[in-house]
């Protein structure tokens, strides 16, 4: 044992060969799983901060008419996918310091309520957030964005192949019931002014077209079938039904369950012995194997 | 407070809070090393009154603004040493622009660019903007971003109710100069980082307007050796 000519062994784990240059990974000393993160950060993510003059281009007499003009919201929607949900909220404190609505698409004075907090119908609200708009309507569309910012939805922005937060911007709210109830009432006064004169047309028009759709629903719609309605007459006193012959009887009527009667046909005997039943089995088994077989093959 | 609601005007309180403000800020100032004269830092209320309110009682900020030149000692402390390169080198402070801003909602972008364009148009090297209500997020950031040439600083007028340093906790801070600071490192075998250090946002750094790399020597009362002092590098 003591002369033994091998050498004695190493107990340190063998190195793999060092690769002759540090990688560019390396070098910045990040995994792969770090790198990939980076660059999708990179692309969705880390932004540049917002130049001061983009604040000022779409807070000072931004929109420059109202209603916005095309080139005003394309403007907007060019700017905002870069922008950050925090740097979105100094975009409405900034328009709030001149004063305007906070939705950049809103040249109208902002409310001033005063007081700490305000009772609204849909609960209590402070005063400090309903001031930053000029109605609850531009508060929705507003923070509409703001939302979409938060929680943002990539898209592929053109050849560059970099990836865009998708923006859109709220619907003007569609007209409601008592918008058009108001509109119908202006149409039966005569429209005394341009205001009801112009919902009177309204209305006028959707009468129109609700006519011109009732005579493409059913053909030219001018015949009109004769409908009379009679009374049913009743002699006697209503009775419960009970069940005929055919059914089965009244003497088995204890025995049936939703009209059909339980063990009387196709039931086997029940006086075959304990083996009897035991081969039974064992043939019934086989007997559907074989049908089921011959299912299969046609 | 019976003052406050009893002798009728409605402004009486907020007159009397930027005058305390104005006070402060004369004070700080001159603290600074600028040159203010002795009846302008203590200025009675009355007279304040009389001067910068409107006639009726409410104050007028936009005439409360003023500016100071640099005394003597104040530019020869910020004056680099002369070098082979540079033998006659230009001090580092100058005229300072103090304003009272009139806005009351809330301030932006555009109020904040008009100060700073108004301090470098005339060529002020620092500027001092005193607000009733805090800044935007964005206006702040004009302040920082424009500051290469004047050195912007805001001050909300409820922080210069009182003067800090009058108050018995707060030692004494003095500005050591670019020489003196050099004479400590050295005296002492230092380098910059070894020594303990002061925020920039401290209040006490803010109202000497501190820079990053200026060093302030605090002077405590202490019980066993009469005087203490301690240097404070700021970051």
């Amino acid at each position: 044992m003591a002369s033994t000519p091998n050498p004695p062994k190493s107990i340190l784990k063998k190195q793999p060969p060092t690769p002759d240059a540090p990688s560019a990974l390396e070098l910045t000393g990040l995994t792969r799983a770090q790198a990939a993160q980076l660059l999708t950060l990179s692309k969705t993510e880390l932004k540049p901060p917002i130049p001061i003059e983009t604040f000022e281009l779409l807070s000072a007499a931004f929109p420059s008419s109202q209603p916005p003009s095309q080139s005003d919201i394309s403007l907007l929607l060019s700017h905002l996918p870069n922008f950050s949900p925090s740097e979105y909220l100094d975009l409405i404190d900034e328009r709030n310091c001149l004063n305007t609505c906070g939705y950049a698409l809103c040249s109208k004075p902002r409310r001033n309520f005063t007081g700490k907090v305000k009772i609204r119908r849909s609960g209590v609200a402070k005063t400090e957030d309903l001031n930053k708009w000029c109605s609850d309507e531009c508060a929705l569309k507003g923070m509409y964005i703001h939302v979409q910012l938060e929680h943002p939805s990539y898209e592929w922005a053109g050849e560059k192949g970099e990836m865009k937060v998708k923006i859109r911007l709220r619907e003007d709210k569609e007209p409601g019931v008592k918008e058009v109830k108001k509109a119908v009432e202006g149409l039966s006064l005569d429209g005394a002014d341009d205001e009801r004169d112009k919902k009177g047309d309204e209305a006028h028009e959707k009468k129109k077209q609700a006519g011109k759709l009732a005579v493409e629903r059913n053909g030219m719609g001018v015949d009109k079938v004769e409908v009379t309605i009679g009374e049913k007459e009743i002699t006697q006193p209503p009775t419960a039904p009970t069940f005929t012959s055919a059914q089965g009887g009244e003497s088995d009527a204890h025995l049936m369950v939703e009209g059909y009667k339980i063990g009387s046909k196709g039931k086997k005997p029940n006086n075959t012995g304990g083996e009897g039943e035991d081969d039974d089995d064992d043939d019934f088994i086989p007997s559907i194997r074989i049908e089921s077989l011959n299912y299969g093959r046609p | 407070m019976s003052d406050d609601f009893g002798s009728g005007n409605i402004h009486d309180k907020e007159v009397s809070r930027l005058w305390r403000a104005w006070r402060t800020i004369h004070e700080m100032v001159a603290d600074r090393g600028y040159e203010l004269a002795e009846e302008e830092i203590k200025m009675p209320l009355d007279e304040f009154k009389r001067k910068f309110t409107n006639g009726d009682g409410s104050p007028n900020r936009s005439i409360m603004s003023f500016s100071a030149r640099p005394s003597a000692s104040m530019i020869k402390k910020f004056t680099p040493p002369p070098t082979a390169s540079n033998p006659d080198p230009a001090p580092e402070c100058g005229t300072i622009w103090v304003e009272f801003c009139p806005e009351k909602t809330s301030i932006g972008i555009s109020v904040m660019k008009k100060f700073v364009e108004h301090c470098a148009n005339n060529s002020y090297k620092a500027g001092i903007l005193v607000t009733a209500v805090a800044l935007s997020a964005q206006a702040r950031k004009v302040m920082t971003v424009t500051s290469q040439y004047t050195l912007i600083e805001c001050f909300l007028e409820e922080d210069l109710l009182v003067n800090i340093t009058h108050h018995e906790l707060v030692p004494t801070h003095i500005l050591l100069s670019r020489e003196e600071k050099m004479a400590l490192l050295k005296r002492y075998r230092l380098k910059e980082t070894q020594l303990p250090r002061i925020l920039q946002k401290d209040p006490i750094a803010r109202y000497l307007g501190l820079k990053r790399g200026q060093v302030v020597k605090i002077v405590r009362i202490s019980e066993t050796a009469g005087r203490y002092a301690s240097y404070r590098l700021c970051v």
